[in-house]
């Protein structure tokens, strides 16, 4: 168990798959149950649950200049939108359909999106990103004792209801008294999201906030291949579990 | 309901573009396909749809320059447009010093039993009363979630060789995982090439009967156990083995975990694994998207690593012929083993588990992914069905376990293996046919909360 700090490209993935997929509603109501998987969040957790700790704040915004998941209307023709899905930590609000808005009283917040003319619009993640906070990738390595840095994304893994995952990157530092020293490659780490999100305690500010594309976000049957984007900053997170083997 | 459109028209279509004049080759390859697929959830029907595709891909060679050109049309003159920016591709892109030339003249063998019309012509009316049988076996407190697909494809290559071939062939699977009570579910899935293999209610039964047996799992400690995989779980097995070990292109280049060990003992003496897609209990089609006949290639015999799979560009490279495993072009992943086949042995499931004094019975695997190809080495979780063994008798549902194991380390400690086999799939893979397996050690990474 160490200190990990995860670079801005890592983050993408992290949020991803820890965050933008659980809060799919389609996920929650178990219609992807037997494929993709289901989630750990429930329609009634809305404002209730801690995602992550205060630092945490997670947006969905379709109208993101420059964003893989922006556009202007849904394939449902609702308008693309901004929604906040976790607010210092707490989890707000679901990605949702027309079809499936009503559950939690709402209507639909413009997700769905089909890949081409011969699939059924599907709710998608649109740019599911972390709001920057302050200070620079160098600044919170410098004030990070013992830990390690990772960087590039190279494997994922997670659990059907997204609660477990292990995921790999390309490489990684060793952290020794705020400086970089030892490299290693194919470093991963495993961890239960709610208990790895709550343990953040440091997120970069703007000027480290990049956002990037996923353009191979693969769900539903028969399967669609969604483009999605991710605005990140690096982050850091305690005692998390690193060197699976 | 759509038909097959036929070899005799398919000539007629390739024909439009085997007359491009001024080139030195020219491919086509034809894929039409059509299918429905009834999804349901929480013991409803939420989605039912219908689809049909057909395209053509032609490949034009200029010198050793190839440009590949792709249209939704099934047409003469659709065909020719087809190929002419095809060639306008060619003539922009670099020189390919590996370019292997268009697949040669070819017999290739008819296999029996590929095609079903009933299964061709299914009705939505027809899966709904199938999936109304399966969502009947739940116990009360529990819901299905799944669904049932049926797709027929027809595939065709044409080339200016010479090379023609076509087929058809249907598929039809049912995919079900049950849960509800307290917390627990149960998977269970069949795969075949007709609606006959497909039984409704032993497959609700089945995924029932797991659903209730994994009622209020407890947590197990991480560790190594021995397991019982049923054959889904093996099939992720087979099928991430072909990723990092078979697939030709990545032999060639090093970066298998079976590159340089031909000839080696890579996994214990009662492992053979071979893909064989002129097998009659295999699915689709018995050449390859190159126009290629599918050869069997023994993979692993005897636990000896034997060879990969080529299409025609990683032969050239490795100095041997195409085993008739080439994708669709542009292709850059290279060939690829789609159907697999492992060895059975002469073990039921229940002597298995008889046989194991303390382990874990897993159903299946969910979302595996490499952690280090050269070690052969995945991650993932246990889903829907992952059971204690005590005293050779399955005692209770445990939390759904992460591992994170060699693939190889595995297969030599693979003690008994199933009777019987079953085609099963995996997550992005296409279906096996596997059997079970006790493995005496598998690396049980972490735990989940379910």
């Amino acid at each position: 168990m160490t200190t990990l700090i995860l670079d801005s490209g890592q983050m993408e993935l992290q949020i991803h798959e820890s965050i933008g997929h659980p809060i799919e509603l389609d996920r929650v109501l178990g219609m992807e149950e037997a494929y993709a998987g289901s989630s750990w969040l429930s329609p009634g957790d809305r404002g209730t649950v801690r995602y992550a700790s205060d630092l945490v704040s997670i947006t969905a915004d379709a109208t993101l200049p420059g964003g893989r998941g922006t556009f202007g209307y849904d394939d449902e023709g609702v308008p693309a939108q901004s929604t906040p899905i976790i607010v210092d930590g707490i989890f707000q609000n679901f990605l949702t359909s027309r079809e499936t808005a009503h559950v939690v009283g709402q209507t639909s917040n413009a997700t769905s999106r089909a890949d081409g003319w011969s699939h059924l619009p599907l709710i998608r993640m649109t740019n599911i990103s972390i709001e920057p906070r302050q200070g620079s990738l160098s600044e919170i390595i410098a004030d990070t004792d013992d830990g390690i840095f990772m960087t590039t994304n190279s494997s994922w893994s997670i659990d059907d209801k997204r609660i477990n995952f292990q995921f790999g990157c390309e490489a990684a530092w060793k952290i020794e008294h705020g400086k970089l020293t030892t490299m290693y490659k194919n470093p991963n780490y495993t961890g239960i999201t709610p208990e790895f999100w709550g343990s953040c305690d440091a997120v970069a500010g703007r000027e480290e906030w990049v956002v990037w594309g996923t353009p191979n976000c693969g769900k539903g049957q028969p399967g669609q291949v969604g483009r999605v984007g991710h605005g990140a900053s690096p982050a850091r997170f305690r005692n998390v579990q690193v060197g699976v083997r | 309901m759509p038909g097959l459109i036929g070899p005799d028209r398919f000539r007629e279509v390739a024909a439009g573009a085997l007359e491009l004049s001024g080139v030195d080759g020219v491919e086509v390859l034809f894929m039409h396909d059509w299918g429905g697929l009834t999804r349901f959830a929480k013991s409803e029907i939420h989605q039912s749809i219908f689809r049909e595709d057909t395209g053509i891909r032609v490949r034009v060679v200029t010198g050793d320059r190839v440009g590949v050109a792709a249209a939704n049309v099934a047409t003469p003159e659709g065909a020719l447009k087809a190929a002419r920016s095809a060639k306008e591709m060619a003539e922009v892109v670099g020189p390919d010093a590996m370019w292997p030339g268009l697949a040669p003249v070819a017999d290739v063998p008819e296999v029996p039993g590929r095609y079903d019309e009933t299964t061709a012509d299914s009705s939505p009316e027809a899966r709904a009363d199938a999936v109304a049988t399966l969502i009947g076996m739940c116990p009360s407190g529990f819901t299905a979630a799944g669904a049932f697909e049926t797709q027929a494809i027809e595939i065709g290559v044409a080339n200016s060789r010479g090379q023609f071939c076509w087929a058809p062939s249907t598929q039809a699977s049912l995919t079900t995982v049950i849960s509800g009570g307290e917390s627990g579910s149960g998977f269970a899935e069949v795969f075949g090439a007709g609606l006959g293999a497909i039984d409704p209610e032993a497959i609700g039964r089945r995924a029932a009967d797991k659903a209730e047996r994994s009622q209020r799992p407890r947590a197990l400690e991480a560790g190594v156990y021995p397991v019982v995989l049923e054959p889904a779980a093996t099939a992720t097995l087979v099928a991430f083995l072909s990723y990092v070990g078979f697939a030709g292109r990545a032999y060639v280049e090093d970066r298998s975990c079976f590159s340089g060990k031909a000839g080696e003992t890579v996994v214990g003496t009662n492992i053979d694994i071979w893909d064989d897609g002129g097998d009659p209990s295999t699915l689709g089609a018995p050449f390859d998207f190159e126009g290629v006949p599918k050869q069997r290639a023994s993979l692993i015999e005897g636990g000896v690593f034997r060879d990969a799979v080529y299409d025609l560009r990683t032969a050239k490279q490795a100095g041997t012929t195409s085993t008739g495993h080439g994708l669709p072009s542009p292709n850059p992943e290279g060939p690829f083993p789609l159907n697999l086949f492992m060895a059975t042995g002469d073990a039921s499931l229940d002597d298995m588990v008889a046989a194991t004094e303390r382990g874990v019975l897993v159903t299946r695997f969910h979302y595996s992914n490499v952690v280090n190809p050269m070690e052969s080495s995945i991650t993932g979780m246990t889903r829907d069905g992952t059971f204690l063994i005590e005293g050779g008798e399955v005692v209770g549902p445990v939390r759904n376990f992460r591992f994170t194991q060699s693939i190889v380390e595995a297969l030599s400690h693979v003690s008994m293996i199933g009777r019987e086999a079953e085609l099963a799939s995996e997550f992005f893979f296409s279906a096996s046919r596997v059997p079970a397996l006790k493995v005496e050690a598998f690396n049980f990474s972490g735990v989940s909360d379910h």
